[in-house]
C-alpha cells in the first residue's frame, strides 16, 4: 500500500477510486465493489444487529501485510475475541485497544462526580488512541462506538470537531475507518451521517434484518434495504435481486411443455410455451398441484430439467399422492431430471432463496420451475410485505432467462364468485389455467379452463374434470355451466 | 518552602475516584496533591507541611466526621474549598460556618477549580463570588 503513488485525493490511485472489501459476503455488491479506501464509514444500528461482527469482518478482510486496529469502548479484549470466535472469526491478526471501563469503575474506585467526563476522560483517551495509531500504523480501523465519544464531549460542536479531526487523523495516515453509532429518536446521529463518507444502516425489520447503504460519496450503490443474516458463520448480506431488464434468451416459446393429458393439452393448444409464467389458480383441493406436477413430470420425461419447490405439503405425502394418481414421478426423480424440494418456513430469507435458486439454475440448466404454492412462498419467505415483490422478482428473473415458471395459487373463490387470484399476482402471468367448483345439482363439480395465453390461441370453454385413482380425467365442455356464468369476475 | 515550591493541595476526599481525578488535575497543573481521608491522616499532613497549602473538601461519604477536619483546617489557617452537590446544599452552607473560602457544586469545570485554588494562595486573595464561576 505504501509503495502506491496516490493522487491528491487519498482515496484514488491514478485517478481511479481504490476499493477495499468490506469483508462481509454480499455487502461489496451493495457497495458497488466495496468500500472506497481511506475514507470514514458510519455503521449505525440498534443493539444485537451485528455491528461488531461486521466491524471484525471488515478488519479481517485486510490484506496479509496490512495492519488493523479495533478501538473498543464497550467490551474488554478477551470478551471481544471470545464473541468473535463464536461466529468463526479468528481475531489474532487484529490489534485491540480496549477503552472499556474496568470493574473498579462500578465498585467505586474509579467513579467520580467532581468533573464532567469531558474534563477527565477525553484527553487521556485521545492520547491513547493517537499513541496506538502511531505505533501500529493500521490500514483499517474499527471504532466501536462513537456514541461513547459523544457522551464524553462537552457539547455537540465539540463532538463534531472531534469526529472530523479523528477521521482526518486516521485517513491522513492511510487508514480506512469504520465506526459505529447507536441511535434513537431521543439520541439521533444525524451529525455523524453528515460527517461520514458512507453510511451503512442496519434495521431489525420484522422477520429479518436489513442493511441499507444510504450514502457512499463518489459511488453508486445498490439502493434499498437488503436482507442479511447473522449466525454462527458471521454476517452475510443477500443483495436485493432485480430481474434482468429484458429477456436474456431468444428461445421463448421454442418448446411447449405438455401436461400429458390429451384433453388439457388440447385446451392449451399444445402446451405451455417455454420462458412463460403460468398461474395455475383455484380453490383448495381442486387439483392445481396435481396439474403442475403432471407438467413437471412430463417435462422431465421428455429430457428437460424441472424443479418443484414445495412450500406447503410434506414431501412424502405429496409424492404418495402423485403416485396414487398414477403420475410417473419416480422415473424422472431417478434420472434427476425432476427434483422436488420441500422448503421449510423461516429456513431461508427471500433474497437468499432467490440467489440460491438462480445460481442452481445456471449450474443445473433447469428448464421449468414450479412454485407450490404462492401462499406458502409468501408465508415462508415474505411474511412482512403486502406486495409480492420477491415473487415478482423471482418469476420475472426466471422467465427472462428462458425458464418456464408455474405458480400454483390458491384462491378462495367458490361457485359463482370466481376470481383469478385474490393475491393480485395475475399481472405476472402469461398464461392462466383456472379451476373452480360449481354446483351441479346435489354435488359440486370441478371445472378447468384457460383464461389467458399470450403466445398462442387456446380453448375458450370450461370443462368438467375429475381427479381419482387412475388419473386426471377431463370431460365435455361445461356449456350448461357457461350459460349460467353471469357472476364471473376477472380480478386481474 | 521557597517561591519555586509548588502549591500544595490537601484532598479531603472519601471517594477514591474523585481523589484520583482531583490529584491528577492538581498535579497536571503543577501542584502537589496529598490525600487525607481521616482526621489522623490530615493531622499527619498538617504536621509535615511546608510552604503554601490549600485544601479541597468533598464531604460526600464522610458523614459528620468531615466537620472536625474542616475545623482543623480553619485552625491551621489553611484556606479550603468545599465541593458539594446540589442535593446537599445544606452541607455547602454548613461548610461556610467552618470557614470555607468557597463552595462549588459538582461537577465543576476543571480549569475554574484550579484557578480558584491558585487564587487562595496568600497574596492572591479570594472571593466567594469565584464559586459561581466554577460550575461546569
Amino acid at each position: 500500500m505504501d509503495s502506491v503513488t496516490r493522487d491528491a485525493d487519498p482515496s484514488t490511485v491514478a485517478g481511479e477510486l481504490e476499493r477495499v472489501s468490506s469483508g462481509v459476503p454480499g455487502l461489496d455488491q451493495v457497495l458497488d465493489g466495496g468500500l472506497i479506501a481511506r475514507r470514514g464509514y458510519l455503521l449505525r444500528g440498534g443493539p444485537g444487529l451485528g455491528k461488531t461482527t461486521i466491524g471484525l469482518s471488515f478488519l479481517l478482510a485486510a490484506e496479509e501485510e496490512e495492519r488493523t486496529l479495533f478501538i473498543g469502548f464497550q467490551e474488554p479484549e478477551a470478551e471481544l475475541q471470545a464473541n468473535a470466535a463464536r461466529v468463526g472469526l479468528d481475531t489474532r491478526r487484529i490489534e485491540f485497544l480496549s477503552l472499556a471501563p474496568s470493574e473498579e469503575f462500578f465498585t467505586g474506585a474509579e467513579t467520580y462526580d467532581v468533573f464532567a467526563a469531558s474534563d477527565v476522560e477525553q484527553a487521556p483517551m485521545i492520547d491513547t488512541v493517537v499513541e496506538a495509531v502511531e505505533r501500529i500504523q493500521p490500514q483499517r480501523v474499527f471504532i466501536d462506538s462513537l456514541t461513547h465519544l459523544r457522551l464524553m464531549s462537552a457539547d455537540r460542536y465539540q463532538f463534531r470537531q472531534q469526529v472530523v479531526s479523528l477521521l482526518r487523523f486516521l485517513v491522513d495516515r492511510g487508514a480506512t475507518a469504520m465506526f459505529t453509532s447507536e441511535f434513537s429518536a431521543e439520541s439521533p446521529d444525524d451529525d455523524l451521517q453528515f460527517l461520514a463518507d458512507g453510511v451503512i444502516t442496519l434495521d431489525p425489520g420484522i422477520s429479518s434484518p436489513t442493511v441499507e447503504v444510504s450514502k457512499l460519496r463518489g459511488s453508486q450503490t445498490r439502493r434499498g434495504p437488503h436482507q442479511y443474516r447473522v449466525d454462527e458463520n458471521g454476517v452475510e448480506v443477500f443483495p436485493r435481486i432485480l430481474p434482468p431488464m429484458r429477456r436474456l434468451t431468444n428461445g421463448a416459446g421454442s418448446v411447449q411443455f405438455r401436461s400429458g393429458n390429451g384433453d388439457v393439452d388440447e385446451m392449451l393448444h399444445g402446451g405451455l410455451e417455454s420462458g412463460t409464467i403460468t398461474l395455475i389458480t383455484g380453490p383448495s383441493g381442486v387439483g392445481k398441484s396435481t396439474v403442475a406436477a403432471m407438467i413437471a413430470a412430463v417435462a422431465a420425461r421428455d429430457g428437460h430439467r424441472a424443479s418443484v419447490f414445495q412450500f406447503e405439503e410434506e414431501l412424502d405425502g405429496y409424492l404418495r399422492r402423485l403416485r396414487n394418481l398414477e403420475i410417473d414421478v419416480d422415473g424422472p426423480l431417478e434420472s434427476e431430471n425432476l427434483r422436488v424440494e420441500q422448503i421449510e418456513p423461516l429456513r431461508y430469507l427471500a433474497e437468499e432463496f432467490m440467489a440460491d435458486l438462480l445460481q442452481r439454475i445456471e449450474e443445473e440448466n433447469i428448464d421449468l420451475v414450479v412454485i407450490d404454492s404462492v401462499t406458502g412462498f409468501d408465508m415462508a419467505l415474505n411474511p412482512d410485505e403486502a406486495v409480492h415483490r420477491p415473487l415478482h422478482t423471482l418469476a420475472k428473473s426466471l422467465s427472462r432467462r428462458g425458464i418456464t415458471v408455474l405458480l400454483v395459487n390458491e384462491n378462495h373463490a367458490f361457485g359463482e364468485d370466481f376470481q383469478i387470484s385474490s393475491r393480485d399476482i395475475s399481472h405476472l402471468a402469461d398464461n392462466v389455467i383456472f379451476f373452480r367448483y360449481v354446483h351441479g345439482g346435489d354435488t359440486l363439480e370441478k371445472l378447468i379452463g384457460i383464461l389467458k395465453k399470450r403466445m398462442s390461441n387456446f380453448e375458450r370453454v370450461q370443462r368438467r374434470f375429475e381427479i381419482a385413482p387412475g388419473g386426471f380425467r377431463v370431460g365435455q365442455p361445461a356449456s350448461a355451466v357457461l350459460q349460467g356464468d353471469g357472476g364471473r369476475k376477472d380480478k386481474t | 518552602m521557597t517561591a519555586e515550591t509548588p502549591l500544595g493541595v490537601i484532598l479531603i476526599v472519601y471517594q477514591p475516584g474523585n481523589a484520583r481525578v482531583l490529584a491528577r488535575a492538581a498535579e497536571e497543573a503543577g501542584m502537589a496533591a496529598a490525600r487525607a481521608s481521616t482526621a489522623d491522616e490530615l493531622q499527619a499532613l498538617l504536621n509535615q507541611r511546608e510552604g503554601h497549602w490549600v485544601a479541597l473538601v468533598d464531604p460526600s461519604g464522610f458523614g459528620e466526621t468531615v466537620w472536625p477536619m474542616c475545623q482543623r483546617l480553619q485552625d491551621h489557617g489553611i484556606p479550603f474549598v468545599v465541593l458539594s452537590t446540589n442535593r446537599h446544599r445544606d452541607a455547602g452552607n454548613r461548610s461556610l460556618q467552618y470557614g470555607a473560602a468557597s463552595v462549588l457544586y459538582k461537577p465543576v469545570a476543571k480549569e475554574a477549580l484550579l484557578n480558584l485554588l491558585r487564587s487562595l494562595q496568600p497574596g492572591t486573595g479570594s472571593t466567594r463570588e469565584d464559586a459561581d464561576d466554577g460550575q461546569a
